[in-house]
């Protein structure tokens, strides 16, 4: 019932309004609204949910009903942002959040949401070339040769197009 | 839309979502969707955005800029271990000027070495790699940079990144690469251009302009005719400057060629040269017409190609020019696609 968010292998950035995290296990990016990302701010494995709910409303000096943040907690489970998840009691259902609007929990605050974004990795964003264009190139060239770890040569399996000796480019 | 959006404060400005629509596609294909998101932002016109693309775009390039720290600072602690000083230019050098993280996009990690340094250095990235990152070392410049890795390097300076100290080029260096490097590329980024006008205003007074433009007279008027583009186009502001009298005179062809190809939204990749992908198209006659005329140069890179001043004389000859100087290498790629049948 104490949910512990994780903090190993993440990279955060505040932007206005929004907490955005990147997955550098998985590689994946999400962004947080205010009310998640006060939420997973708040998970360090002492508080419980009526006290998760309990900060949000200092927060927003407005009541917030526990519901609110069982909605974040289960996003942040899916998501894989928590350590430790709030135990959820099998008696308590799923949470979503048409449901809250249904049953009439419309808040003044804004309820959680956590969205993916298309974050390419460092792999993804390395291009790939031939041997005949990467032998063709020169390292003082716009983009040089594609650099350590850059560009793949394409009809060369495994190959990276790589600086080779003064102002030339090989595929190694 | 992206006129002085560089600014802390951008000027004020309207647009109606019908146009915004129609230039969004432009905007995220250059990679100048988060600088348009801010600038919207800053103008409270976030109501005529009807995708989310823009704002996606500023959400990203945040990100990417996060993780580029990272794995700046990773570089520059492993090139430190196997005793080589690299210089950091564009990505994270140029964007720490701007008001925000994540108002441009980050890719390749771009480092000047000494060329003896250049197989240790990718010695040293690889080493024991626990993450995936891009690295471009560069050993030489262009022709018309007129600076040896050892000036750069003498008049570079640290920044600290996180902890570490990353060096970047003097301003003036920094400057003057991004002027050339615009050109180069035909200019077919606006961000590049907005890298230039940020770069310009963010020059203080120690901005020393004559090592900035020091050089042959033709290549210092190259760099002042990049900065006027950034004046005209963009808002950039040059008074009090060297450049101030020349951004007022420009030669009529340059803005008009510079937006002709922004409203392409896209430029040729150093890949995709004609060279290359020409005999490739040779069998489909009507894929070789728009590879021609693709990989036509316009005028800014033909004239840059073929070294010339930018004066008002008509550009065309030097297009042609280009596309001739080209050809042996053509013949070249073409023969060997012949071989191989």
């Amino acid at each position: 019932m104490f949910p512990a968010a994780r903090r190993h292998d993440l990279v955060t950035r505040h932007i206005p309004g929004e907490l955005l995290i990147y997955d550098l296990t998985r590689h994946k990016a999400f962004c947080l609204n205010e009310t998640s990302a006060l939420i997973w701010k708040k998970c360090n494995g002492k508080r419980s949910v009526a006290e998760l709910a309990a900060e949000l409303q200092k927060h927003y000096r407005l009541p917030v009903d526990e519901r609110v943040v069982w909605l974040a907690l289960d996003q942040l489970e899916k998501s894989r942002l928590l350590k430790v998840d709030a135990g959820r009691p099998s008696s308590l259902a799923q949470v979503s959040r048409r449901h809250l609007i249904r049953a009439g929990i419309v808040t003044a605050i804004t309820l959680p949401v956590i969205t993916m974004i298309a974050a390419p990795t460092a792999q993804a964003a390395a291009s790939a070339i031939t041997s005949a264009v990467c032998k063709n190139r020169r390292q003082s060239d716009p983009g040089g040769c594609g650099g350590a770890g850059g560009t793949m040569c394409s009809d060369i399996a495994g190959t990276m197009c790589l600086p080779s000796g003064v102002n030339k480019c090989k595929c190694a | 839309m992206l006129r002085t959006s560089w600014r802390t404060a951008p000027d004020p400005f309207s647009i109606t979502a019908d146009d915004l629509s129609a230039i969004e596609p432009l905007l995220l294909a250059t990679g100048a969707g988060a600088l348009a998101w801010r600038r919207l932002r800053a103008a409270e016109m976030l109501s005529n955005v009807r995708s989310t693309g823009l704002k996606e775009a500023y959400r990203k390039h945040s990100i990417e800029a996060a993780l580029h720290e990272i794995n700046t600072r990773d570089i520059f602690i492993r090139a430190r271990a196997a005793n080589i000083e690299p210089v950091l230019f564009k990505g994270w050098a140029l964007a720490r000027l701007y008001p925000e993280d994540g108002l441009r996009p980050y890719g390749d990690i771009d480092l000047w070495v000494r060329t003896k340094d250049l197989e240790q250095l990718q010695a040293a990235l690889t080493r024991g790699k626990d993450r995936s990152y891009c690295v471009e070392p560069h050993a030489s410049f262009y022709p018309q940079y007129e600076r040896s890795i050892d000036d750069v390097l003498r008049r570079s300076q640290v920044v600290r990144l996180n902890g570490v100290l990353v060096r970047v080029p003097s301003d003036e260096d920094h400057l003057r690469f991004i002027c050339l490097h615009f050109l180069y590329h035909g200019g077919w980024r606006p961000l590049w251009l907005c890298d230039i006008g940020m770069m310009v205003e963010s020059a203080g007074s120690r901005f020393d302009w004559d090592n900035c433009l020091r050089g042959t007279r033709k290549h210092a008027d190259w760099i002042a005719c990049a900065i006027g583009l950034a004046h005209q186009l963009l808002g950039a502001e040059v008074k009090g400057t060297p450049i101030e009298k020349r951004a007022a005179s420009l030669p009529r062809w340059l803005s008009h060629a510079i937006l002709r190809q922004w409203s392409k939204g896209s430029g040729m990749s150093h890949a995709e040269d004609l060279s290359f992908s020409l005999p490739r198209r040779l069998r489909q006659p009507k894929q070789l017409l728009h590879a021609l005329q693709e990989h036509w140069r316009n005028p800014v890179q033909a004239s840059v190609e073929m070294d010339a001043w930018f004066g008002e004389s008509p550009r065309s000859i030097l297009q042609v020019g280009s596309a001739i100087s080209r050809l042996p290498q053509f013949a070249q790629h073409l023969g060997k696609e012949i071989r191989r049948g």
